[in-house]
C-alpha cells in the first residue's frame, strides 16, 4: 500500500512520465469495467475535428438555443425561475443521500457533456470511497495532491473557467459563421441538424437544472476544497450571467457574414478548449482526483470499486490527466507542465516568458497568479490602452498595466498631474510626481536617489500630495527618513 | 518645482541626479529611518520585542528570490523574527501587520546594509527593525 501511495504522489509531480500505450491500455480496461465501448483517443495538436468537433458543435448549439430562449422579455422570468429552482434544490440537498441520487440522475441526463450514466455512477463510487475518511492513505494522497502540481493545474483550470464565459460568446459567433457555410450544404443535413438543435435546447434546460443541483450539493458539502470550488463556480455563474446581459453584443456577432468563417473556426477551437478544460465535473474527468479512489478502495477492501479504480489509477500514473467522454470516444489529455513561483510558504502560477500551464489542449498564461491573455506575456508591446480600459477584472487590468509598463500606460491614457515636490531626506532625495490615470488610480513616480531607476508606485486613490502618497505606502511619516538609496 | 505637464514632471524625475556613494550614518536616534529601495530600516530601542532568531552574520532581510530582494545585513549582526511593528508605524487599513513587518536586527558593532544595485549603508551599532513598502492595489507588501 505504501508503494501505491508513493507511486501516486510521484505522479502528482507534473508532467511526470508519459507512456501513451500504457494510458490507452488502462483506459480500455476502464471502459470494460464500466461496460461501455469507446474509441480511445489522445487530444493533442490539431484535435478539433471528427467527433470532437461534432460534440463541441452540439454543445454550442445548445448554448445558443438556451440564450435564444432567454429573450429580452423572458430573461427576468427565467432568472427568477432559475433562482427558485436553486432554492428548491438547496432544500432537497439537505438530505445528502437524496442529493447524491439526484446527482446521479442529473449526470445521466447530462447528454450535453456526453457523459454516460455508467461513468457517473463510477464517479459517485469514487466519492463514496473518498468520503470514507477512515482511509488514511486516501487522505494522505489528497494532501499530497494539494501540495503538488496537480492542484496548481486545477487552479489554472478554475481561473480559465471563470474567464471563459466570453469564449462561449465567441463560439456562438463561430457557430453562426459555420452555419453560413452550412447553408451551402445539403438540405437534408440541415434538417437533421435542426432536429438535433431542438433536442439540444431541451438538454440545455436539463443542464441548467443540473447546475442548480450541483451548486446546492456544493453548498452542503463540508469539505473546504469543495466549498471553495462552489465559490469559484459562483463566480463563473456570475460571468455567465454577464454574458447573458451582453446579448446585444451577441446579436451584433450574429450579424457577421461568412467572411468570418476562418476566424470562427479559431473561436470554436477556443470554445472547445473551454469545454474540455472547464472542469465543472472534475471528479469525473480529472484523474488526479479520481485516482485517489483506488487508494481508499484498496484499503477498505472494496473489490467492486477496485474493478474500475485500478485502471483509472494506472492511467493517471502513466500520464493521463483529463478525460472527456463523448458518445463514441473517450478522449484523454496528457498531464501538463506547470510553472509556478514561490509566495511565502505557498506558490502561485506564474511564468514571465511563456505559458504557466503547458497543455495539449490549450496553453494558459499567468502573471503572478493572474490569468492573462497570451500576448500579455509573449508580446506585451501589443497591449493597448483600449484593451486595458475594457478589462473589467481589476487584477487582470493591473497585470496588463504592469506588463505594458506603467510609464507607457500613464503616457497613453492621458493621466492627470496631481502634484510634484522634492523629497526631504538628507541624502538621496529627488523630485517626484503624483499622477492619476483615467480609471482614478493614482501613481507616485519617483527614484531611489541612488540609481537612475524611475519607479511607478501605485498609491491609494484618496491621497492628494506626494508626501501623503509615500506615507500611505510606507506606514509612517516620511520625515523620519534620514537617508535613502 | 514649477512643473506644468506630466511630460515635464516625469522628465524631471528621470533627470534627477543619482548619488551612488555609500551612505555613511554615524549616529541614529530612536524613530529615525534609513530607506533602501522598498525596505525601511527603523532604529528602535534596545530590547525591542522580537521572535526567535532566524540568522546571524550575513542575512537576507527581504523576502524574494530575485536580485531585487537581496537586501543583506552584513557584519556582526543577529537577526530575529518580528513580533511587533516599530513604534509609529501603522499597517494600512485592511492589511495585516505581519504583511509589512520585517525582521529585527541587533548589531553590537557597526554593520552594513548592502544590495547589488542600491548604494550600501554603513550603520552604527544598535537595534533595528525592517518594514516593507506595500502595494495598495494588491494589498500586499511590495516584493521584487
Amino acid at each position: 500500500m505504501g508503494s501505491l501511495l508513493e507511486t501516486y504522489t510521484e505522479a502528482c509531480n507534473f508532467p511526470g512520465r508519459l507512456d501513451e500505450a500504457a494510458v490507452e491500455e488502462a483506459l480500455a480496461r476502464y471502459c470494460a469495467a464500466l461496460k461501455v465501448q469507446r474509441k480511445i483517443v489522445r487530444l493533442q495538436g490539431d484535435w478539433l475535428h471528427g467527433e470532437a468537433l461534432n460534440t463541441v458543435t452540439e454543445i454550442t448549439r445548445a448554448a445558443r438555443n438556451a440564450l435564444a430562449a432567454l429573450d429580452a422579455r423572458a430573461a427576468r422570468a427565467a432568472r427568477d425561475a432559475h433562482a427558485a429552482r436553486a432554492a428548491l434544490a438547496a432544500r432537497a440537498a439537505r438530505d445528502a443521500h437524496a442529493a447524491r441520487a439526484a446527482l446521479a440522475a442529473l449526470d445521466a441526463r447530462d447528454a450535453l457533456a456526453a457523459r454516460d450514466a455508467h461513468a457517473a455512477r463510477a464517479a459517485l463510487d469514487a466519492l463514496a470511497a473518498l468520503d470514507a475518511r477512515a482511509a488514511l492513505d486516501a487522505r494522505a494522497a489528497l494532501a499530497a495532491l494539494d501540495a503538488r502540481d496537480a492542484l496548481d493545474a486545477r487552479a489554472a483550470l478554475d481561473a480559465r473557467a471563470a474567464r471563459d464565459a466570453l469564449a462561449a460568446l465567441d463560439a456562438l459567433a463561430a457557430l453562426d459563421a459555420l452555419d453560413a457555410l452550412d447553408a451551402r450544404a445539403a438540405h437534408a443535413a440541415r434538417a437533421a441538424r435542426a432536429a438535433f438543435a431542438a433536442r439540444a435546447a431541451r438538454d440545455a434546460h436539463a443542464a441548467r437544472d443540473a447546475h442548480a443541483a450541483r451548486a446546492a450539493l456544493d453548498a452542503l458539502d463540508a469539505r473546504a476544497a469543495l466549498a471553495a470550488r462552489a465559490a469559484r463556480d459562483a463566480r463563473a455563474a456570475l460571468d455567465a450571467r454577464a454574458a447573458l446581459a451582453a446579448r446585444a453584443a451577441l446579436d451584433a456577432l450574429d450579424a457577421r457574414d461568412a467572411r468570418a468563417a476562418r476566424d470562427a473556426l479559431a473561436a470554436l477551437q477556443r470554445f472547445a478548449s473551454w469545454v474540455v478544460l472547464r472542469q465543472s465535473w472534475w471528479w469525473v474527468g480529472d484523474l488526479s482526483y479520481l485516482a485517489t479512489a483506488h487508494l481508499g478502495a484498496v484499503q477498505l477492501g472494496k473489490p467492486d470499486v477496485e474493478l474500475w479504480s485500478r485502471p483509472v489509477f494506472d492511467a493517471y500514473v502513466a500520464g493521463a490527466w483529463l478525460l472527456l467522454w463523448t458518445p463514441g470516444t473517450l478522449y484523454w489529455v496528457a498531464t501538463p507542465t506547470v510553472r509556478t513561483e514561490p509566495l511565502g510558504n505557498q506558490k502561485r502560477l506564474h511564468c514571465a516568458d511563456g505559458p504557466a500551464l503547458l497543455c495539449d489542449v490549450e496553453n494558459l498564461y499567468f502573471w503572478h497568479g493572474v490569468l492573462v491573455p497570451e500576448h500579455a506575456i509573449t508580446a506585451p508591446e501589443k497591449i493597448t490602452i483600449e484593451e486595458v480600459r475594457a478589462e473589467e477584472n481589476a487584477e487582470v487590468r493591473r497585470a496588463l498595466i504592469e506588463r505594458m509598463t506603467p510609464a507607457r500606460y500613464l503616457r497613453e491614457s492621458g493621466a492627470a498631474l496631481i502634484q510634484v515636490d522634492h523629497e526631504t531626506a538628507r541624502k538621496g532625495s529627488a523630485p517626484r510626481a503624483l499622477l492619476r490615470d483615467d480609471q482614478g488610480d493614482q501613481w507616485l513616480v519617483g527614484t531611489d536617489g541612488g540609481t537612475k531607476r524611475v519607479y511607478y508606485m501605485p498609491v491609494p486613490r484618496d491621497v492628494k500630495t506626494c508626501r501623503e502618497a509615500h506615507c500611505a505606502i510606507c506606514g509612517f511619516d516620511e520625515a523620519k527618513i534620514l537617508v535613502k538609496s | 518645482m514649477e512643473t506644468k505637464t506630466i511630460r515635464e514632471a516625469v522628465k524631471a524625475v528621470e533627470g534627477a541626479k543619482a548619488d551612488p556613494e555609500v551612505r555613511n550614518v554615524r549616529r541614529m536616534e530612536v524613530g529615525q529611518v534609513v530607506q533602501q529601495g522598498d525596505v525601511y530600516l527603523h532604529f528602535v530601542v534596545a530590547g525591542h520585542p522580537h521572535g526567535k532568531q532566524i540568522g546571524a552574520g550575513n542575512v537576507q532581510i527581504a523576502l524574494g528570490v530575485g536580485n531585487g530582494a537581496r537586501h543583506m545585513a552584513e557584519g556582526a549582526v543577529q537577526v530575529f523574527a518580528a513580533s511587533h511593528l516599530p513604534c509609529g508605524v501603522k499597517a494600512p487599513m485592511n492589511v495585516r501587520p505581519e504583511e509589512v513587518c520585517g525582521p529585527v536586527i541587533v548589531a553590537d558593532k557597526p554593520w552594513r546594509l548592502t544590495h547589488p544595485e542600491h548604494p550600501h549603508h554603513n550603520l552604527p551599532a544598535g537595534t533595528y527593525q525592517v518594514t516593507y513598502q506595500y502595494d495598495p492595489q494588491t494589498m500586499r507588501r511590495v516584493q521584487d
